[in-house]
């Protein structure tokens, strides 16, 4: 990581904790390079013991990854949003892009918590992020 | 009775038309049918006026000693009288006839031998004035290409090459990895190959691969090495799985075995594989291998 | 009928270009921006899979996947090799970990896939580098064959897949 991504990774971390505090139902935001590194997490390590944000980070990346290669295949538009649903919760990520480098954000959310909301936090969390690595 | 065949070198006029009259006298009591070529036949044997010249074309070179002195078995004096020739051509015999069936050395062995010698010493053919010099697993040479070369080295013998202790002559017009012209004088020494690698009751197993693709090969070459890189397996199993002869599969082991790469051999326990049927899983790789144009 | 052919090797090895060479398709790549570039100084790497194929006709196809190299994607190795006729793992002789990451992968993935599967292509290498890999293969106790390949070049690709085939062949005849 550059060492202003690594100044940075502070303030992300202080904006995905209040992200998380802020939305209800929003129970943890990774913040990843999009080749696999982590930036920043609010809540991923408090899940579980088991739960390494670091992993998190790089399998958000292959995900989001593959998930934009499969909507450019069969041509869907602009991707908004990558998503795993299941029993216990839903994820949602993204691909930031910017001039140095490019980033990918998973939000994970409570099962409670519906698509369009989820959707519409993301879309918050998204330009929360955005803005403050462009500050 | 065995024939042999013999020529002479260096020796003077008057005693080169005696030969031939001695030859007719001591026929009885010859051990062995003796013709007498000339000078420029491959022969058995050659009978060498000056120690120091050995004999281009001949497996054995017999000079004769001009010393006054007590002479050692083997040793024969000049001038060359007809019960020297008689106790020359038995002695000759008695050499010859003990050497085994498969004297004819490999080539290709011989050069691995000199190859990992490492001493970068240069060899010298003086019938084609073809030198090469091997150092760092790569042969220099002043022959035209590399074919031009296996096959003199091939239908060569050991005696035709003399070292020459000045590098300095020889001035390279043609530089090849070494291995890669093992592997091809490997594949050339059939004789050889089959009397040395078609052992019976012997498995072979390959501990590395040739760099088939790039060396002189065949598509049923790249099933041996997987077969015998995979398990030690007779020669029969490699016809099976491959469709070439015997003769061939040792060849390959034996092409193997010169270029470096590391032959074990096992005694056989057990070893049996029966013709395989052809199912659709063999014909999808057949039609893969089609595809790749092999 | 679907064969599978993976390519492995670490970041920068030619995965993605060697599939790129032999695809008939347009190949499916994630990648992504390198931030490693002191590492390997390429602008893009791999963050889940290339994929790409060779057309059999009526026989089926082949599906060429490429995993991400760097160690953090290890979670993508098994779900990509799983079902492969063969690997072949690509390295760089002129990277100075490049024997490291041989050991590593070999080590990594021998588990996902047979070792008699296994087909090792150096790529900037010369004959020197063959024996050394060779006998590092031969301190393991493998055999494995290793050959001098540019991921660029179809030809030397098709040397390496023939050897897949002639693998595969033969564990069809003998197992």
């Amino acid at each position: 990581m550059s060492q202003q991504l690594v100044e940075q990774s502070e303030r992300l971390e202080v904006l995905l904790r209040s992200l998380s505090e802020e939305y209800e139902g929003l129970r943890f935001v990774v913040l990843a390079t999009s080749d696999g590194f982590l930036v920043a997490h609010a809540g991923a390590e408090g899940q579980s013991t088991d739960m390494d944000p670091n992993r998190i980070a790089t399998m958000a990346v292959s995900f989001t990854g593959l998930s934009y290669s499969l909507a450019s295949e069969c041509e869907i538009g602009e991707v908004k949003g990558a998503s795993v649903e299941s029993s216990e919760g839903l994820l949602l990520s993204r691909l930031l892009f910017t001039e140095e480098t490019d980033f990918v954000l998973l939000t994970g959310f409570k099962r409670s918590v519906n698509h369009g909301i989820a959707n519409w936090t993301l879309q918050k969390a998204y330009d929360a992020v955005f803005d403050c690595l462009n500050a | 009775m065995n024939t042999y065949t013999f020529s002479l070198s260096g020796l003077n006029d008057a005693n080169r038309e005696l030969v031939p009259c001695q030859l007719g006298i001591i026929k009885p009591y010859l051990t062995a049918n003796w013709v007498l070529c000339s000078d420029n036949e491959q022969v058995d044997a050659c009978i060498v006026n000056d120690a120091s010249t050995a004999a281009k074309s001949a497996v054995l070179t017999i000079p004769l000693v001009h010393e006054l002195r007590l002479l050692d078995k083997g040793e024969f004096d000049s001038p060359l009288r007809v019960l020297t020739l008689l106790e020359l051509l038995n002695y000759a015999e008695s050499c010859l006839s003990s050497v085994p069936e498969d004297i004819h050395t490999s080539m290709a062995e011989w050069l691995s031998l000199i190859a990992m010698s490492g001493s970068g010493d240069l060899y010298f053919h003086a019938g084609t004035q073809t030198f090469m010099c091997v150092l760092n697993k790569v042969l220099r040479t002043n022959a035209a290409d590399k074919h031009e070369l296996v096959d003199l080295i091939f239908n060569s013998s050991i005696t035709d090459w003399k070292k020459s202790e000045d590098v300095s002559i020889l001035k390279p017009s043609l530089e090849l990895p070494i291995t890669s012209l093992l592997w091809s004088l490997g594949l050339k020494e059939r004789t050889y190959a089959t009397q040395k690698w078609n052992k019976p009751d012997t498995l072979y197993r390959l501990l590395s691969w040739p760099q088939l693709g790039h060396w002189e090969s065949t598509a049923p070459m790249f099933r041996l090495a997987s077969l015998y890189g995979r398990k030690a397996a007779s020669i029969k199993t490699g016809v099976l799985v491959s469709g070439l002869s015997e003769e061939e599969v040792s060849v390959f082991l034996h092409a193997c075995s010169v270029s470096g790469l590391k032959v074990n051999t096992e005694k056989e326990e057990t070893d049996s594989v029966t013709q395989p049927p052809i199912n659709a899983s063999l014909s999808v790789l057949q039609a893969f291998k089609a595809k790749l144009g092999l | 009928m679907l064969l599978k052919v993976v390519f492995i090797g670490p970041m920068g090895s030619g995965k993605s270009t060697a599939i790129q060479t032999i695809s008939e398709i347009k190949p499916v790549k994630t990648e992504a921006r390198n931030t490693e570039r002191f590492k390997v100084d390429k602008p893009t790497t791999t963050v889940g899979m290339d994929f790409g194929e060779i057309n059999l006709g009526e026989h089926g196809k082949v599906a060429l996947y490429g995993v991400p190299g760097q160690r953090r994607f290890d979670f993508m190795w098994p779900i990509i090799t799983k079902g492969a006729m063969g690997a072949i793992l690509l390295l760089d002789c002129s990277q100075d970990s490049c024997w490291e990451d041989f050991k590593y992968f070999v080590d990594a993935f021998t588990k996902f896939v047979d070792p008699s599967s296994f087909v090792v292509a150096l790529n900037r290498a010369d004959e020197s580098d063959i024996d050394h890999c060779n006998q590092l293969l031969m301190d393991e106790g493998l055999t494995m064959p290793v050959f001098c390949s540019d991921p660029r070049s179809e030809q030397d690709l098709t040397i390496l897949l023939h050897v897949l085939i002639s693998n595969a062949e033969l564990r069809f005849l003998l197992d």
